[in-house]
């Protein structure tokens, strides 16, 4: 239930920006469906909307979910021996921040013989939640006043923001990776492309992690 | 059209860290991570 609660409203939102940056709901409600990737699609959805070529789209949208291969891969572990490579797979592809977040609270259920089940419909739940959202949020677009959708572009902006505030109360050395990547963006988004410039933003940023970031700041 | 190329490619290099990664193709792997490596 937290999860619907968490991920509706971020998918409504979603749903809103993509129509009003021209995606269709079919394409908006598929973006959900196949991706299902939250920040990728918001950041994907902005670099349509900055005119981004396909590949910068993809190659940031890469870089972005590289994330996935640790979250992955310690799921993978938890339930390797109760899970089935092949379930395990399939749970694997509905991994996100916020399942993976439950999946590590719920370590001790991971050897029980069904947790498969368990996990399984907590990730197929906020799966549909996510898509459905998006779908609403595509059918408000379309009805909703021009003027009121062109206001949600905001959301996008807090979004990140409220995703990055808690990080930083936590621990400052975030705030100042975060201002890095800033930097680096806006620097090379004078020579290059805004897509290209994103990507090395969040490649640079996140690599003086390696430097800035202690065990305690995770 | 380019949209739906878009969501394709994204797709794609969404589901990769997803799916391959030393947990699922090492039956050596500990829960920490160590030996993940052996295959």
């Amino acid at each position: 239930m937290p999860i619907v609660l968490g991920y509706l409203p971020v998918a409504v939102t979603f749903g809103v920006l993509a129509s009003q940056v021209g995606m269709s709901l079919t394409e908006l409600t598929l973006m959900s469906a196949l991706v299902y990737a939250g920040a990728s699609q918001f950041m994907g959805a902005n670099m349509i909307a900055a005119q981004a070529s396909a590949i910068e789209i993809v190659v940031a949208t890469f870089v972005l979910n590289f994330r996935h291969f640790i979250m992955s891969f310690s799921f993978s572990n938890l339930v390797r021996e109760t899970i089935p490579l092949k379930s395990r797979l399939l749970l694997s592809l509905g991994l996100t921040d916020e399942t993976f977040a439950v999946t590590a609270l719920k370590k001790e259920n991971a050897g029980e013989k069904n947790s498969g089940y368990f996990f399984g419909t907590v990730i197929l739940i906020a799966y549909l939640s996510w898509v459905s959202g998006s779908f609403i949020g595509g059918l408000l677009g379309e009805i909703i006043p021009e003027q009121l959708s062109q206001s949600m572009g905001i959301a996008l902006y807090a979004m990140f923001i409220g995703l990055l505030v808690p990080a930083v109360k936590k621990s400052l050395r975030l705030l100042l990776i975060a201002l890095v990547a800033m930097f680096v963006n806006l620097l090379f988004s004078q020579f290059i492309s805004p897509g290209w410039s994103i990507v090395l933003g969040t490649v640079i940023g996140g690599a003086t992690g390696i430097y800035f970031l202690k065990d305690e700041d995770l | 059209m380019i949209i739906l190329y878009i969501i394709i490619g994204m797709a794609v290099v969404t589901a990769l860290p997803r799916i391959i990664h030393p947990g699922n193709v090492s039956a050596g792997a500990e829960e920490d991570g160590t030996g993940a490596f052996d295959w």
